[in-house]
């Protein structure tokens, strides 16, 4: 068993393709899943009714049942009642209902740790409930929150490679079907698994920059 | 409805191939943990580097690429693994790096008077472990321990990518003979149908989780939280 | 069962009568193998989810074509149908569970291709299979050169999705893990089309008459039993038993059992007759 430079060389524009299709779904993902955490998380804390359960069950639901089980039903489920979208954004609806039920909780624990008192003072300050949401309460529960919103996001990078079950061409999919015709499994395993570890660590070293930035106003 | 008392006996088959894989991963994932955990807490320094390496390798690399690694490179070296083997390997290999962290973190919560004042007593180290650090720390990591056996179920519906007939490929199974040779296809009540099974399973394992964790520990030693970081969201 | 592709049909129906397997007749099988003899029982890597030709029945038992076969070889080798252990394959870890000794042989719908004898050996072919295309019946499609610049829907490693790479690289493809996901990417217009095994998109034209069979077929292929290299004796007796499979017309009986009767002609004629193209 050798291990072919020359073979992985020629691969690399395929893989590179796979990677650049990661990175497409994770960033879509990430974003809509932020939005749905803080729609969801405002929803729960201020006991929007109706909504405020719809949430809870959403976020039990995603929680106790697996993410594969949950693509295929988006992808071949669905479409049976009329609801049927491309790979791609299948794959982004999977991974923003996947991660947006981690990042409600994310931020809704960051929100818990807010202190009556806050609310109280910016009641006193005259601002309205959207405007203490939003001036007060939000940018500081971001802020302790962070971290595991970070967290999540990188799971979601992670997790990005189920996507290969519904054949769209990311990076874990390039390397098992380049296998299954040229069966060079060393060589594409190395490829992927350097390539993941890379954006991972990556991802943690912005993440840690970033929280050391927004802790800033706090240091003495 | 018929198609499932129809099938029933698979998806018996399946479920039980499903618990199988998940019992068997935990067994596996808490030996190991429990000896790789406390290794990680001894004096060596270079001793608690290598777990520290083995940990995050494994809680970086996503799930379904360890598997597909165990399952296509080590035959190639020589390594005889059924689909159930590799699956049950690959997943003993991310339960265990996430189960040393919850192992670890149970002990470095028991706090360090503790261990001072046992080794005033004279004991060893080895029994400071087994009479004072242990019956403290099995209430802080069983709690944790049944939140990964709820992700570890969820897990193994990994194995239908690889071949072996769990509860989610069987569900596949059944779609496939309704599409191919009836021309119906069940997809979206057979998937429904998987994910409430699956739903129900997990929702009471977390409940059983949250429950232990709240009756062992009733008086809070230490606040700590021991579910180490992003485990949750793995799956 | 108009709209199905006429010449497929021809290929497969008309010339049936005329022409059969020429075997030499043998009841004489060769020795297997000590070390095959000496488990005790045969290690077969079969398909879960290829429908004829293996699956698994509502109590999970393993049915199908390609099962029966190895339940035969395991008969001739240990006097019993029972001594055959399956394993359940994919189209990608097939190979890797054959050259990493957990299976002693694939009869699991695996296409000769040279890519693949680079890896693994084959028997004698117990089958033939020309490649169609199923589209939409509403659809404008006429030829597979049409579809460029479309997508097709394939099953993962098969002799089709290399096919398409090679000959048509226009084609986006979207491969997917079984048949039933690809017939489902078509009938949900995520494709224009789906390219198979012929055998398997008449049958599912004939069930579903949104369907229809391109009058052009593509790739004949050839199914065998797949083996590890050098083994010598282990592929002579499988050669004999595919051999005698066919001079005792045991096909017949097997595709009886699981294919509905109105589509049983087109799998008698891939398994008894020889292949169009060397008549």
């Amino acid at each position: 068993m050798e291990f072919d430079v020359a073979y992985l060389a020629q691969q690399w524009p395929a893989l590179l393709s796979g990677l650049w299709m990661t990175c497409k779904v994770t960033v879509l993902a990430v974003f809509f899943s932020l939005v749905i955490g803080l729609l969801g998380a405002a929803f729960r804390l201020f006991r929007v009714p109706v909504l405020a359960q719809l949430t809870l069950g959403y976020v039990e639901f995603i929680r106790n049942t697996p993410i594969l089980v949950q693509l295929f039903f988006i992808f071949y489920g669905l479409p049976a009642v009329g609801f049927g979208i491309s790979p791609f954004w299948s794959g982004v609806l999977c991974l923003s209902l996947w991660a947006g039920a981690y990042q409600v909780e994310n931020v809704r624990g960051g929100l818990l740790t807010i202190e009556k008192g806050l609310r109280e003072a910016s009641f006193a300050l005259n601002l309205n409930l959207n405007q203490y949401f939003r001036l007060v309460a939000l940018p500081l529960a971001v802020r302790t929150s962070l971290p595991s919103m970070l967290n999540t996001s990188i799971s979601l990078l992670k997790n990005s490679s189920y996507l290969q079950a519904i054949g769209l061409a990311e990076l874990t999919f390039v390397a098992i079907d380049r296998i299954a015709t040229d069966f060079r499994a060393v060589e594409m395993f190395a490829a992927i698994g350097v390539l993941y570890l890379g954006l991972v660590v990556l991802l943690s070293m912005a993440a840690s920059v970033v929280e050391h930035r927004l802790k800033k106003p706090f240091r003495s | 409805m018929d198609v499932l008392i129809e099938n029933s006996v698979l998806i018996g088959k399946g479920l039980s191939m499903t618990l199988g894989l998940a019992v068997f991963t935990l067994i596996l994932s808490t030996i190991v943990s429990v000896i790789l955990g406390v290794l990680a807490t001894l004096p060596g320094r270079a001793l608690r580097w290598i777990i520290h390496g083995y940990v995050e390798f494994f809680r970086a690399i996503p799930l379904i690429v360890n598997i597909f690694f165990v399952y296509f490179v080590l035959p190639m070296f020589g390594v005889d693994l059924s689909p159930f083997t590799a699956v049950v390997t690959g997943l003993t290999l991310w339960g265990s790096a996430n189960g040393i962290e919850i192992v670890r973190g149970g002990i470095e919560a028991v706090p360090p008077h503790q261990w001072r004042s046992a080794w005033a007593l004279g004991m060893r180290r080895w029994e400071v472990y087994l009479h004072v650090v242990a019956p403290q720390a099995i209430r802080l990591i069983v709690p944790p321990f049944t939140g990964l056996l709820t992700l570890l179920v969820q897990a193994t519906s990994l194995g239908a990518l690889v071949g072996v007939t769990e509860f989610l490929k069987v569900g596949q199974i059944i779609i496939e003979r309704g599409a191919i040779m009836e021309g119906v296809s069940p997809a979206f009540f057979i998937y429904g149908f998987v994910l409430v099974v699956y739903f129900i399973i997990c929702s009471a394992l977390s409940w059983l989780s949250r429950y232990l964790e709240r009756r062992l520990n009733r008086k809070p030693a230490s606040k700590q939280q021991v579910l180490p970081s992003g485990m949750r969201e793995s799956v | 069962m108009k709209n199905i592709g006429k010449s497929i049909v021809a290929l497969m129906v008309g010339i049936s009568a005329s022409v059969t397997w020429s075997v030499t007749a043998s009841a004489q099988m060769p020795e297997p193998p000590e070390s095959v003899k000496a488990q005790g029982i045969l290690r077969a890597g079969v398909r879960c989810d290829q429908p004829p030709y293996g699956f698994q029945d509502s109590n999970g038992a393993f049915a199908g074509v390609e099962t029966d076969m190895a339940r035969q070889i395991a008969e001739w080798m240990f006097g019993s149908k029972d001594k055959v252990e399956f394993t359940c394959v994919t189209a990608e870890n097939r190979i890797p569970q054959l050259t990493g000794k957990r299976v002693d042989l694939l009869i699991a719908t695996l296409g000769v291709t040279p890519e693949r004898e680079r890896v693994v050996a084959f028997t004698v072919p117990y089958r033939w299979g020309a490649s169609g295309l199923l589209v939409k019946a509403d659809s404008s499609f006429q030829k597979i050169a049409d579809l460029d610049g479309h997508t097709v829907a394939l099953p993962k490693g098969t002799v089709q999705a290399k096919w398409f790479e090679d000959n048509r690289p226009e084609v986006k493809t979207l491969r997917l893990n079984t048949a039933a996901d690809s017939l489902q990417a078509l009938k949900q217009g995520r494709a224009e089309g789906y390219a198979h095994d012929a055998a398997t998109l008449v049958v599912a034209a004939a069930r579903d008459k949104s369907l229809r069979l391109l009058d052009d077929p593509y790739q004949l292929s050839d199914a065998a039993i797949g083996l590890r290299k050098n083994e010598p004796e282990w592929k002579a007796y499988l050669d004999a038993s595919v051999q005698r499979m066919h001079s005792e017309k045991l096909f017949k009986g097997w595709v009886e059992k699981v294919v509905p009767e109105e589509t049983r002609p087109y799998y008698y004629d891939v398994f008894e007759t020889v292949r169009p193209d060397r008549r």
